[in-house]
């Protein structure tokens, strides 16, 4: 009894202990960090609508950044405003750098994907488009939405977010977003002349081996879906990586946070354009993984692949 | 020790009688659908038959809406907010709903889309059915299935089961109580007056009303019609859903369409069937009866 009595108050002092610990407790090491140099919240101004023909047109047309999270529970992301051309216009944001998931299948496997991804280069851009009267952020300072107050006819106050990206998702028709390194594009269709649009690219997740997450990205006239014939661009998502190219960005050469614009321009890591082409044309990423594992001690410099003995064995997941 | 015991019994007891006053309630009801719902001219081979059969009700949505309106289409609708997404009409806003039938993969690939729960007794009547609608379904060797038994059997392969309950594609609850299972088990029952009547429950319902003017949210519903072609249903997402690959096999089981409640006009088509008139609530505690007697035409 007399024991049972010693454990209870011990219990108590250390409950007292931990209370007091917990009153110092932040949480902040469950954010990314914040990226010395690199801004948060970036505005990149009025962007002019360009005319885009042809790959090379894409190329020069485009803009590139780097873009760092907050380090802690506040929205990091880049905004711009453009004109309404009173036609389409495609917003298009290829975001550092690309993902594959690990083709691991016993049977079928896709060998092409066989070869893991170095996930830690790889960040997300989400992309929402609206008239910029409804955009509540402020630009340069604070990442906002696009939401107003609606009520229904029984006079139940519902949120909705005015935002005119349409990008399907796997349960409905639009609000979706396309996923980590993935290119997110949507056409803001018959859009109102000189009325200014906001472009709102909220920083999802900035990749874990620098926290600098870089992005290329197009404005261009007309539908994203006229863009891609242009550039015979074909359905696969994977090929949409060609539109911008280099969003991998080489901070040591870089010297700055940008923006740069066009591909001539923007300090690209050395080898990434190669990698990156190779990627949207379908070649063997698996061959060119192994080659880089042997030419790169990727355990002391950057490989753009991942690790084959972090390979997970078939239905592991 | 025995006073905290009995403390702690008060307590739980009087937490029984407690009332949150929440607006939460399982909202009960019927729905009614003609007999022509249910009855159409089929051609086999040349000769018509007109037939009047469950087989022939679809998978039913009912929704709970802020108001319907005639005036959006041809059909009554429940309003529609903002529209401001190029191509995508407005939400309607649902505060909840449920389906009477859903889209279940009966376990052949022929079979994807094409079977609703609650409208088959046994698995004979699934492979009779597609046999009396011209459209006898074969299986993976391409082989005609003749036997429900067998139909059963690749159920009970394919899912990985080793009840009907589990596979949930044939009556297996005696709801009438009469201790056969049958045609009154399933979840539409034919009236004396030829009208199809089902039950259902909406679970766990919070409930909405227009506190200036009185009168709740509106019940609305409609019925998917199977296809003339293949009488399948145009809820269903064919290669979605249960996926299974065994050796040179590969199967997409289907599945319920997205936005059922929200974007109802997406799916409803010509031949299928809603509610005009829908069911306002005046309470939470209401019963409600829904009558589902406009077939769509000439969209």
């Amino acid at each position: 009894m007399h024991t049972f009595k010693h454990m209870m108050q011990l219990g108590g002092i250390a409950a007292g202990l931990l209370t007091v610990v917990a009153c110092d407790y932040s949480g902040d090491f469950l954010f990314p960090e914040s990226a010395e140099e690199v801004d948060t919240v970036i505005d990149l101004g009025e962007i002019d609508v360009a005319v885009v023909t042809s790959a090379d047109d894409a190329a020069a047309a485009a803009i590139y950044g780097q873009v760092s999270a907050t380090g802690d529970a506040t929205q990091s992301g880049v905004t711009y405003t453009f004109t309404g051309t009173g036609g389409d216009v495609c917003v298009w944001v290829d975001p550092e750098f690309l993902t594959w998931n690990q083709s691991v299948a016993s049977r079928g496997r896709v060998n092409r994907w066989a070869y893991p991804d170095n996930l830690n280069d790889d960040g997300d851009l989400d992309v929402q488009v609206g008239l910029a009267i409804y955009y509540n952020g402020s630009p340069g300072e604070a990442i906002g939405d696009f939401a107003i107050r609606y009520e229904d006819s029984l006079g139940n106050p519902i949120e909705i977010e005015l935002n005119e990206c349409v990008i399907p998702s796997m349960q409905a028709s639009a609000n979706g977003h396309s996923g980590r390194g993935s290119v997110e594009s949507c056409t803001i269709s018959n859009t109102q002349p000189g009325v200014s649009y906001v472009v709102k690219m909220s920083a999802w997740s900035t990749p874990l081996d620098d926290d600098r997450l870089g992005y290329g990205l197009l404005l261009a006239d007309g539908s994203c879906r006229g863009l891609r014939t242009a550039l015979s661009i074909d359905e696969d998502t994977a090929d949409y990586e060609c539109v911008v190219p280099g969003e991998a960005i080489d901070w040591e050469v870089a010297n700055g946070p940008g923006p740069w614009f066009g591909i001539s321009e923007v300090p690209t890591v050395a080898g990434a354009l190669a990698f990156e082409q190779a990627y949207c044309t379908g070649e063997r990423l698996d061959e060119l993984c192994a080659i880089e594992a042997d030419e790169k001690d990727c355990s002391v410099e950057a490989c753009f692949c991942g690790d084959p003995t972090d390979t997970p064995s078939g239905g592991q997941f | 020790m025995r006073f905290s015991l009995l403390m702690t019994s008060g307590l739980v007891l009087a937490g029984c009688s407690f009332d949150e006053n929440l607006p939460i309630e399982n909202l009960f009801g019927t729905v009614v659908l003609p007999e022509d719902a249910a009855t159409r001219t089929i051609v086999v081979d040349g000769i018509e038959d007109t037939v009047t059969d469950v087989r022939l009700i679809g998978p039913v949505v009912l929704g709970l809406y802020p108001d319907i309106s005639d005036s959006i289409f041809q059909y009554t609708h429940p309003v529609i907010g903002p529209s401001f997404q190029d191509g995508n009409p407005g939400d309607t806003f649902p505060y909840g709903g449920t389906t009477i039938g859903d889209i279940r993969f009966a376990c052949l690939q022929e079979l994807n889309c094409r079977v609703s729960s609650g409208r088959y007794v046994n698995y004979d009547e699934i492979v009779d059915w597609q046999a009396r609608v011209g459209q006898p379904i074969e299986d993976a060797f391409g082989d005609t299935v003749t036997s429900g038994e067998y139909l059963r059997q690749v159920c009970f392969d394919i899912l990985e089961a080793s009840s009907d309950d589990e596979v949930r594609i044939i009556a297996t609850e005696d709801r009438n109580g009469d201790d056969v299972i049958d045609n009154g088990d399933l979840d539409f029952v034919q009236r004396t007056d030829g009208q199809w009547e089902a039950e259902f429950i909406i679970w766990q319902q919070e409930y909405f009303e227009d506190l200036e003017n009185g009168g709740g949210f509106t019940l609305w519903g409609w019925m998917d019609s199977p296809s003339d072609e293949v009488y399948g249903f145009e809820t269903c997402l064919p290669t979605n859903g249960f996926q299974d690959q065994e050796y040179n096999v590969a199967v997409d089981g289907g599945r319920q369409g997205r936005d059922l409640l929200n974007r109802p006009s997406d799916y409803i088509q010509e031949g299928d069937w809603v509610s005009q008139e829908g069911f306002q609530y005046q309470s939470v505690n209401d019963i409600a009866e829904l009558q589902i007697g406009f077939q769509v035409e000439d969209l």
